[in-house]
């Protein structure tokens, strides 16, 4: 115990220099930890948007449907699907999908569209479509006849809020169906695909329209509240639905553009990583390096008065990890407030660079959340706090292996 | 000049802690140059991948097509805009773009045909070197087809299927002709991919009965001019017609491209604080060391500004001979990438997300800004972590600058 | 491309205009028993027909000769006779499908419900409008809005407003028939803000097959200056004996059927 204290005495004996080695751990930690917890704010988001605008993490569908998408390939009862979900730890929310094809006319013309059927309480939080109503409302789960449709295409149909469309599709029994929809609202999100090509009708009225039953869906999809759990519950599913015609399949399957982009901008987000953990580590070395030198004639002096050479490694062993741990806890609670600030907050890019950067934020929400997770918290403040102690090695060795001649002739 | 070589001299005469100070700032720069230039690698790939894929920089239409859609809609004068681009050294490549219904079998799809000339278009677009399957257009028009990634799923179709095309021609007529599928494109975005047949334009005109019309003029510099250079380079000959850089064509992507040059932006700014930071620490560490040593010089009735001034000449000495080292180093490293690209994953083919295609290969970009800037931080690092605590030690007075540990 | 001509599009298929009802003057007529007669005109009996349909647009003007079969309002079929191009180039419907027969590659191909608002052989009527049931009755609320002399013609208006929730995209449509016969004069179609969108107009009213018909009527759209599609009857016969299974996609494929 005597050690522990004159190690913590002899550390602040020097106060200036304990303050810099300390500061450049704390202040490296948290660059870093901001750092990381930005990125993986930007895919969390990334991946939380793209699996609540679509079909969820886990996607249940027929296992033809992934090969050629087709309205006549059901999920027959989403209502089991949904029984079977409950029971899974995790599971946020279960969505329903119809997607398929149709034909919408105006007076003034007709368009062949995407019809996209969804649960409108779901995805008023998260499509870009519910988030960029120019005129009229979001499609709400009342809206018997109810339909978003883009702004190109309003254009091309001469249509407003209010007014009729009436919607022709082949339905699931192959017979051409028609149906007078009106327009609840126009969105516009940037991307003519969606605005030229794209309308979205409440999840019942895709049904009436396709002659699909009440409890039927082309897609369903299960929205975890924690992603880790993806693998588990793919299992678990996968399990109860063998024997059927039905398959889950992973988001990363369902999406594979996405998933691709993710592995590679993930890829040279870890050389990012590696490059500022090479960073601090490097700056690491160097103050202790520099402290140990500074201390030669200190260590000199104590090993002529008698301290054993084991005693003088140990005190400056135990001198670096009140280092590490001081470093370390100041960087993470430095870096881990400021992120968790702009966890909450967020970063407005725009605000940041002004006139520099235009983003309208139609197809990309402009504000960064960082997200700082307990486990990037705990793997951050290990792997600093052991680059600290490796490196506090070499001193400690080199520390008792000093020749007092050369020492005092140095000065 | 007699103030450096004392200040040369000085540095040596510790060598290890020189050393020291040198290589933390030495890698410092070069992990800023690499770091600088990788970042800026990222983002040029990836407008290269909007403009390059297929959309070019610049876009040439009739002023109504984009909203209408309608066959009629034509570029007048495309001819002199091909000859305007070709005297600007800009690639162009014309269009001509026709819906209709395509089927194989029993299954069918609503699809954009897309006349092409095979030959301009391999200059423009490197959509030729972007095969999944079977091979490019040939020069030579032979009814032949390139289907979308997802289309030849909906279709049933493999390299070989023959498919039957229905449209409604120019005059009026149901136009109609028997395709054969040559090749299958890679992923190049939702919608094209959902929906794009690439035919040869003469084919097209055969099957639309509509010779020698294009609806669009797509323009690549490859990379000599900006887009809006290239806008210019052609605004006399396309006169009439409307030009739009990629930006107003996908306002979507572009905002995509500038939030990510945002957040690089940041990642920047947090890399030269760390680095900088590091440096710091590092050199003041060494300045207040001396110490004594100032206090040494003080007793011996060196003026204050003279130790200031030695200092000073030091540190600018070890930031001179750093930033060289360290800015060869680094780009000699960002050139080798720049080179052997780095492979981010075991993937072999591109993704795109939104219209943006992003190689699994990744190169840096070196320019002399990135080069300078990390320089420049590293000398003012460096002269103010020496200047600080050598202002404190020509106050202090010298018995007690002497003692000061 | 337009949609919803469902009056317009089974004449021009179907071709059985009314077998003359004798009308007495004295009663005055619902619109009820006016549309009930015009959907009458359609059900049950069956044609052959040749005709000649012009089609005039900005961009192109055609002419074909058309040959045409129908029955009742579930089937019919057409096949181009000129020019010979086209020649043997045949829709078939039967019942709520679409198929196109291509004798250049000598392929069937089934319309989809997205290429529904599709032109038909670049006419101003599209494949939807083929296969539109006429419910005009279901569709619609009507009532006499007009009954007297109108350019030196005797004749009643028809106002048509859609049921809130019928599959129609109209907002009004109003049809004229002449008092004494109430063969059709004219039908106007409006947009739902109530603008003029185009009128079909009936003409030419002679003797065909033993019956007073109107043998030629143009569409109009109005936003497109100078454009119609016109359909004038050369040779119909009417009341023939033809088996449901006529209409098949074999008899499609087999160009000697003519």
């Amino acid at each position: 115990m005597l050690i522990v204290k004159l190690s913590w005495r002899s550390l602040w004996r020097n106060r200036r220099r304990t303050i810099i080695t300390i500061s450049s751990i704390a202040l490296g930690t948290a660059l870093a930890l901001f750092l990381i917890s930005m990125a993986e704010g930007m895919y969390n988001k990334l991946i939380n948007e793209a699996v609540r605008m679509n079909a969820g993490h886990v996607t249940v569908e027929r296992r033809e449907y992934a090969r050629a998408p087709s309205i006549d390939l059901v999920v027959p009862s989403v209502s089991r699907i949904e029984t079977i979900a409950a029971n899974i730890p995790g599971l946020e929310t279960v969505k329903a999908l119809i997607i398929g094809q149709a034909m919408v006319s105006s007076a003034s013309g007709s368009s062949g569209v995407g019809l996209a059927g969804v649960d409108p309480g779901i995805e008023k939080s998260v499509s870009p479509l519910a988030r960029t109503v120019i005129r009229g409302r979001y499609i709400s789960f009342a809206d018997e006849r109810g339909v978003m449709i883009g702004t190109s295409l309003a254009e091309r149909l001469k249509l407003e809020p209010g007014m009729k469309l009436v919607v022709t599709v082949n339905d699931t029994h192959g017979e051409l169906a028609n149906e007078m929809l009106r327009v609840t609202g126009i969105f516009a999100t940037g991307m003519e695909e969606a605005d030229g090509f794209l309308v979205q009708v409440p999840l019942k009225v895709a049904r009436r329209i396709f002659r699909i039953g009440p409890d039927e869906a082309t897609q369903v999809g299960l929205v975890l509240s924690s992603p880790d759990k993806q693998e588990q519950v793919l299992e678990e599913l996968n399990a109860l639905l063998k024997g059927t015609d039905l398959a889950a399949l992973p988001w990363q399957e369902v999406m594979p553009d996405l998933a691709g982009f993710m592995a590679v901008d993930k890829g040279s987000n870890y050389v990012f990583q590696g490059i500022i953990i090479f960073l601090l580590s490097f700056t690491i070395l160097n103050t202790i390096l520099m402290s140990v030198l500074e201390r030669t004639r200190e260590f000199a002096t104590l090993l002529a008065l008698g301290t054993s050479a084991f005693l003088l490694r140990l005190q400056v062993i135990i001198e670096t990890v009140f280092l590490g741990l001081l470093g370390c806890a100041l960087g993470l609670g430095l870096g881990g407030a400021v992120s968790w600030y702009y966890q909450v907050h967020g970063l407005d890019l725009r605000a940041l660079f002004g006139d520099n950067l235009t983003i309208t934020g139609i197809a990309v929400d402009p504000v960064i959340h960082n997200y700082v997770g307990v486990n990037l918290v705990l793997w951050l403040g290990g792997l600093v706090f052991g680059l600290t102690l490796l490196i506090g090695l070499y001193p400690a060795f080199k520390s008792a292996r000093i020749s007092l001649p050369d020492v005092l002739r140095s000065r | 000049m007699k103030a450096f070589s004392l200040a040369w001299r000085n540095l040596w005469r510790n060598p290890r802690r020189t050393l020291i100070t040198l290589t933390a700032m030495i890698l410092s720069t070069a992990v800023l140059i690499v770091t600088h230039a990788l970042m800026l690698g990222m983002m040029l790939q990836m407008e290269h991948s909007v403009t390059d894929i297929t959309v070019g920089q610049v876009q040439v239409h009739h002023g109504l097509y984009l909203k209408e859609r309608s066959l009629y809609d034509t570029i007048e004068n495309w001819e002199k805009i091909l000859s305007a681009a070709r005297d600007s050294g800009i690639t162009a490549a014309p269009r001509a773009f026709g819906f209709g219904l395509l089927s194989s079998g029993n299954k069918s799809a609503g699809v954009q045909f897309r006349g092409i000339s095979p030959a301009a278009e391999r200059r423009v677009s490197d959509m030729a070197a972007n095969m999944f399957r079977g091979e490019f257009l040939s020069d030579r028009p032979a009814m032949g087809v390139v289907l979308g990634r997802k289309l030849f799923r909906t279709l049933d179709a493999v390299v070989g299927s023959t498919l039957v095309a229905v449209v409604q021609a120019a005059d009026g007529s149901l136009g109609n002709e028997l395709l054969h599928v040559e090749g299958i494109l890679k992923g190049v975005g939702e919608a094209f991919d959902r929906s794009m047949v690439l035919m040869h334009a003469e084919d097209f005109a055969t099957l639309f009965v509509f010779p020698g019309r294009f609806h669009e003029i797509a323009l690549n510099s490859r990379g000599t001019m900006t887009p809006e250079q290239v806008a210019e380079a052609i605004a006399a000959a396309a006169a009439g017609n409307e030009v739009k850089t990629w930006r107003q064509l996908l306002p979507g992507v572009s905002d995509m491209l500038n939030s990510f040059g945002g957040s690089t932006a940041i990642f920047l700014f947090i890399f030269f604080l760390a680095a900088g930071l590091g440096v710091l620490n590092t050199l003041l560490m060494a300045t207040f060391e001396r110490i004594p040593e100032f206090g040494l010089l003080k007793a011996i009735g060196t003026s204050p500004w003279r130790i200031l001034r030695d200092i000073a000449a030091e540190a600018l000495v070890l930031g001179m001979l750093s930033s060289s080292i360290g800015g060869v180093i680094g780009a000699a490293i960002s050139l080798y990438f720049q080179l052997y690209p780095i492979v981010l994953s075991g993937f072999a083919e591109g993704f795109n997300t939104s219209g943006i295609v992003i190689s699994a290969q990744w190169s840096a970009s070196l320019t002399l800004r990135g080069v300078i800037w990390p320089v420049i931080i590293m000398w003012l690092v460096s002269v103010l972590a020496a200047l600080y605590p050598a202002a404190k030690a020509a106050r202090l007075d010298p018995v007690r600058a002497l003692n000061h540990v | 491309m337009r949609r919803g001509y469902m009056i317009v599009i089974s004449m021009m298929v179907f071709l059985c205009l009314s077998p003359l009802v004798s009308l007495s003057g004295t009663e005055a007529p619902s619109s009820g028993d006016i549309l009930n007669h015009v959907d009458d005109l359609f059900r049950g009996s069956s044609s052959r027909a040749t005709m000649v349909m012009k089609v005039v647009t900005s961009h192109y003007t055609r002419e074909m000769t058309l040959k045409a079969w129908s029955k009742g309002k579930d089937y019919s079929l057409v096949r181009i006779l000129e020019p010979l191009k086209e020649k043997g180039t045949s829709t078939l419907k039967a019942r709520t499908n679409i198929w196109n027969y291509l004798p250049k590659v000598k392929r069937v191909i089934k319309v989809p419900s997205s290429m529904m608002g599709g032109s038909w052989m670049g006419s101003h009527f599209t494949n939807d409008d083929l296969i539109k049931e006429s419910r005009m009755a279901d569709d619609y609320t009507h009532s006499i809005t007009f009954r007297g002399i109108r350019d030196g013609q005797a004749v009643i208006d028809l106002t048509l407003i859609p049921r809130p929730d019928a599959a129609v995209v109209w907002g009004k449509v109003v049809a004229t028939v002449r008092e004494n016969d109430w063969t059709p004069v004219k039908i106007d179609y409006y947009g739902e803000k109530l603008g003029l969108e185009r009128s079909l107009v009936f003409s030419d009213i002679r003797e065909l097959d033993g019956r007073m018909l109107p043998a030629s009527m143009r569409i109009t759209p109005t936003d497109k200056q100078g454009e119609y599609t016109e359909v004038t009857y050369s040779e119909i016969e009417f009341d023939l004996n033809i088996e449901d299974s006529f209409f098949s996609l074999r008899t499609l494929e087999n160009p000697g059927v003519l």
